[in-house]
């Protein structure tokens, strides 16, 4: 455990040195206020444009809260699982490159203090910023539009946080046998992207995958209340997530060539 | 007590075989060098010592018992730190992971970093050092939690001469308290410091060289003999039994037994060659080294 | 249109925030992948993705030897 501290502290200092701490956050909150806050002044934009004729009345329907919470989600779902990948893919491979992994390594560190360290400190991290960007836009949502419950947001929060976990895990398991970063976040985002399309290609099965997740978060925020594959979804997830880990530690000990 | 033992360590990489069969014996106090051309199996070995890579065969123990890596102090060819970190916090977070205590933690790594000259750049981050002072950093944080077996790999090879000399002052002083293996080719710091020598060539102990016998064997009558003059040899070999090194103006060798110093010399005199330089010679290193290499 | 600038404050604020941050931490850095002026035109000039992309790719010495 004071090994597992030491590393998951030296994670946190690195994060603030390196500004990690400041412009993950940032560029979330700021991906997620975006949609809430142009949905509003769309109608604003749409009339100061000239490329409608003068006398056209546009008629937007003016879109429920729950609707913009989902639309914030799918914004999310695109750019921000991109932006996690574009964090996570150095953490591993740029100390294995130069190194620096094999100076800890000749003390009694095991490949599981290891990789704990990096995976707690980055779903820490990063479910952080997602509980400032998504309250933030909760907040938005409810002031300019309609109100959306507390159960509901917590409800989609809690599931898309799955997702999260899911994407810095796959791109820690690519970097353990990857070693250019840029080939990490390409592999890692052709996996994710794979996971997300396999709800258009097969819709029987994806139901009760973690493709499904942005589908059940919405649903929530629409209904107040998840599918019946709720729980497929989640445990699938989980599961997934437990594999990715379990086997990178172990890859990890095996193939690590210094 | 025997620190470290290596028996029959062997490493393949495929069909290439980087260590065959290398046989070590560490002990208490005792300081080993490492030598051997590039590509010998060095860095290898002492990757396998260190317990960073598992050998394909044969085994290592220390005192008898599996050697834990609490007792190993390792500075890699290349030392890298986080770049972001100051010396100190690495040293701590080094000695953390190695399991000293939070209370001797900060005493510790404030005494290293005095040991190895870099008080005065302690405010400053690791990004900024130079090679050099990467170099004595890496030598701080091998000794930080005071292991009992320090592994070296050429820790001076990127060092100027002073740093050189005085990294190799730091090892001695540290021979009090550690058994100490380190990789060089610099023979002339093995020779000084190390009371022995493994000589490696292409992944085999080829040699294995206890230079403190030599130094008691000074009864050997080898003379060094230098002069102005290109010698003339056809005369010196009737004085020289074993000639070991000849060049034009030089000549080390072992005397015949009925021949004293003074007949050299003498002999020296009466054929008018100008002497530079006269003296008994020890064996070195060097002569060692070429010779085995060659041979 | 009061409204307007108080809902745009705040992200005006914090793409402003990421442009100073990653200005000085750029201007600050030993090293950066590439010429440093580069990076501070990439900065100025792309908003939110300038300051991105140095964070992830510029900030990093080269990792190999």
């Amino acid at each position: 455990m004071k090994r597992f501290n030491a590393l998951f502290h030296k994670e946190w200092i690195e994060a603030w040195r390196e500004k990690k701490l400041v412009w993950l956050p940032a560029v979330i909150l700021l991906v997620t206020l975006l949609q809430p806050i142009s949905l509003y002044f769309m109608p604003t934009i749409l009339e100061n444009s000239n490329s409608l004729p003068p006398g056209a009345v546009i008629e937007l329907p003016i879109p429920s809260g729950a609707e913009v919470l989902a639309g914030t989600l799918s914004q999310l779902h695109t750019i921000g699982t991109a932006i996690i990948v574009l964090a996570c893919m150095n953490v591993i491979v740029q100390e294995r490159n130069n190194g620096s992994l094999m100076q800890l390594f000749s003390r009694p560190v095991n490949t599981t203090t290891y990789i704990f360290s990096k995976w707690t400190m980055l779903v820490l991290l990063h479910l952080g910023a997602f509980t400032i960007s998504y309250g933030a836009a909760w907040y938005y949502t409810n002031a300019l539009f309609s109100d959306v419950s507390f159960t509901s947001v917590w409800k989609s929060f809690v599931i898309y946080c799955l997702w999260i976990v899911l994407v810095i895990t796959v791109t820690l398991f690519v970097s353990t046998f990857l070693r250019r970063s840029g080939g990490v976040a390409g592999i890692s985002i052709l996996i994710v992207a794979s996971i997300a399309i396999l709800s258009t290609v097969m819709p029987d099965i994806a139901i009760y995958l973690p493709s499904n997740i942005l589908n059940l978060a919405t649903e929530v925020l629409n209904t107040e209340k998840g599918t019946v594959h709720m729980g497929a979804v989640l445990a699938t997830t989980i599961a997934f997530i437990a594999i990715l880990l379990l086997t990178m530690v172990k890859k990890f000990e095996k193939s690590v060539k210094f | 007590m025997t620190m470290l033992e290596a028996r029959g360590l062997t490493k393949r990489y495929g069909k290439h075989v980087a260590v065959k069969d290398l046989n070590l014996q560490l002990k208490k106090n005792e300081c080993i060098a490492l030598l051997g051309p590039n590509g010998a199996g060095k860095t290898t070995t002492l990757h396998m010592l260190a317990g960073l890579i598992t050998p394909t065969d044969g085994m290592i123990m220390s005192d008898k018992k599996v050697l834990i890596k609490d007792k190993i102090g390792f500075l890699p060819q290349y030392p890298t730190f986080f770049d972001w970190m100051y010396p100190k916090e690495y040293l701590m977070l080094a000695g953390t992971l190695s399991g000293m205590t939070k209370k001797t933690l900060k005493e510790r790594s404030l005494h290293v970093l005095e040991m190895t000259g870099l008080l005065e750049a302690q405010k400053r981050k690791i990004g900024a050092f130079s090679g050099g002072m990467k170099q004595r950093l890496g030598l701080a944080q091998a000794i930080m939690h005071q292991p009992k077996i320090l592994l070296l790999d050429e820790p001076v090879s990127a060092l100027d001469p002073a740093g050189r000399i005085d990294v190799m002052n730091i090892l001695e002083n540290l021979k009090k308290d550690m058994a100490i293996l380190f990789s060089t080719h610099v023979l002339h710091d093995a020779e000084q410091i190390c009371d022995k020598a493994l000589i490696m060539k292409s992944g085999q102990s080829i040699s294995y060289e206890n230079m403190k016998e030599w130094k008691g064997n000074r009864q050997r009558k080898r003379y060094r003999l230098e002069t102005s003059d290109p010698l003339q040899i056809e005369g010196l070999q009737k004085l020289y039994k074993e000639i070991d090194i000849k060049e034009s103006q030089k000549i080390i060798g072992t005397l015949r037994h009925n021949v004293t110093p003074n007949m050299l010399l003498q002999y020296c005199i009466q054929q008018d060659i100008g002497i530079q330089y006269f003296g008994a010679e020890e064996k070195n290193l060097e002569e060692h080294y070429i010779e085995v290499m060659e041979g | 249109m009061e409204n307007t600038v108080t809902l745009l404050l705040p992200i005006i604020v914090i793409q402003f925030l990421l442009l100073i941050i990653a200005l000085i931490s750029c201007i600050r850095a030993e090293e950066t992948l590439g010429p440093k002026w580069v990076w501070i035109v990439i900065i100025f000039c792309i908003s939110i993705i300038g300051p991105i992309l140095y964070f992830v790719i510029g900030q990093r010495k080269d990792a190999y030897k």
